[in-house]
């Protein structure tokens, strides 16, 4: 038996190895994985116990639906409230904080003393900071998605993702990042409600990238990288700094910090193997 | 499964075709994951993942007919970063049990047979995700070097020094060498 003869017998014994390895394995039941499978590709996210960038995709529409089904009950709200534009936004703002509890009985309380006091049963003190009240202004403007239909708020969602009048009150998200991935919509990650984090998709032909801000420089660039593995439900792995940049893997998936614009912001290629050159790339313009 | 029929079902990439995708290759995707991670929860949640990237991501497949092998580059790659992430291997007591032990063997070159086979299985086993990824493609999937090569994103020669290796720890294993 000459080597040439070896190397055809370990060629079978190895296909037919190979062939009974995978034939003995008993796979989960098909049925099961394959509706996991449809509802993270269909239309509505479905919980999960490992959340993954599927379920961001379609976060932005289960925003917009969140937003209606809370905002919409506010129509009886803002029907009664016939005061200062101001108390609009305070009611609003007040009203985002409640729990299903509180709000209905906000609802009931406001119903039964707006046209006495419109403003008791939903702000805080009159003396409030100016700073509180201009935040409540920002937080209502999205207030008023409530009263859109659910193809309007989607674009309402996008419209929100440009420059208001005041462009340091909302989120500026460039329209592109490098020449491929064009702005999608904007995303709030609800996921640990104290720790909210500003998300922009960006589709791009070959793979979606995450832009994801902070409100402000964040002293703590590893706490805003912990931030989102937190809210995304990603482990966060290998923080390093090269050229300036913080590096870090989500879930397996690349991402870096910087600072632009007044912002710490994260660039994060989910469902994609891109490397840390193309990203740096990528994040570059925006220094 | 014939090829064309894959083709098409990939080119129509509809929820049916998607559907019939999943049952022809669910259980060999599951398979490969499980050989590399050794832990049926792990193996099930990559099996999903690797459905979905591969679903989501279909249009990058040049060769339609090659799905299979497609998903199971996918399942490995996503498979091996998983381990990286976890940063361990875990071995449990889930491994299949072996068939084909020697009972009902008729002639001493059949037990023979049936013994290398034993020992080659378990060398499979052992190797690593990359060896076990290439060997997969070549003996499992009949792809030639450059294909394997384009699949995985490295260079042919990368593809033999892996097959050369994953082959020699194999017939270590039945002391060929």
């Amino acid at each position: 038996m000459n080597g040439k003869e070896n190397i055809n017998i370990n060629d079978n014994l190895i296909r037919r190895a190979l062939q009974l390895e995978i034939e003995s394995i008993e796979p989960p039941a098909a049925d099961v994985m394959w509706r996991r499978i449809e509802a993270r590709l269909g239309k509505a996210p479905t919980p999960l116990k490992k959340p993954t960038t599927v379920w961001l995709r379609y976060a932005g529409l289960a925003a917009a639906a969140c937003l209606l089904l809370v905002f919409g009950s506010m129509g009886l709200l803002q029907v009664v409230q016939l005061g200062s534009p101001a108390s609009e936004f305070d009611a609003a703002a007040e009203f985002i904080a409640l729990d299903e509890e509180e709000r209905s009985a906000a609802l009931e309380l406001a119903e039964s003393e707006a046209l006495e006091e419109p403003l008791a049963a939903a702000t805080g003190p009159e003396t409030e900071p100016d700073a509180v009240i201009e935040k409540q202004k920002q937080d209502t403007e999205t207030v008023t998605l409530a009263e859109l239909d659910e193809e309007t708020a989607e674009k309402q969602l996008t419209v929100a993702a440009t420059p208001a009048t005041d462009e340091k009150a909302m989120p500026l998200w460039p329209e592109n990042i490098g020449e491929d991935h064009l702005f999608s919509e904007e995303i709030r990650l609800p996921l640990v409600e104290d720790e909210p984090l500003k998300v922009a998709l960006y589709s791009g032909s070959e793979h979606d990238l995450l832009l994801v801000s902070s409100e402000a420089i964040e002293d703590d660039p590893k706490g805003f990288v912990e931030k989102i593995g937190l809210q995304m439900q990603f482990p966060i792995s290998d923080l390093q700094y090269i050229d300036g940049y913080l590096f870090f893997v989500a879930g397996g998936y690349n991402g870096l910090v910087f600072h632009h614009d007044g912002k710490t912001r994260a660039i994060l290629a989910p469902l994609s193997t891109i490397k840390k050159e193309r990203l740096i790339d990528l994040a570059a313009p925006f220094r | 499964m014939e090829s064309q029929q894959i083709a098409t079902l990939v080119a129509i990439n509809d929820n049916e075709s998607r559907r019939a995708l999943f049952e022809a290759y669910y259980r060999r995707t599951f398979a490969v994951a499980f050989n590399i991670l050794r832990n049926r929860e792990s193996a099930e949640d990559i099996t999903q993942d690797a459905f979905i990237k591969a679903f989501q991501n279909l249009r990058q497949l040049k060769d339609k007919t090659k799905f299979g092998a497609w998903l199971a580059v996918i399942a490995s790659n996503l498979a091996r970063n998983h381990l990286k992430r976890e940063k361990r291997i875990i071995y449990t007591a889930e491994l299949p049990e072996i068939q084909g032990q020697t009972e009902n063997k008729e002639t001493e070159a059949e037990a023979l047979h049936l013994l290398e086979l034993e020992r080659v299985r378990n060398a499979v086993r052992e190797l690593s995700p990359d060896h076990y990824q290439v060997i997969v493609l070549q003996f499992f999937d009949d792809l030639k070097i450059d294909q394997i090569a384009e699949l995985l994103k490295i260079s042919p020669g990368t593809v033999k020094s892996r097959l050369f290796r994953a082959r020699q720890k194999l017939a270590e294993a039945l002391e060929l060498d």
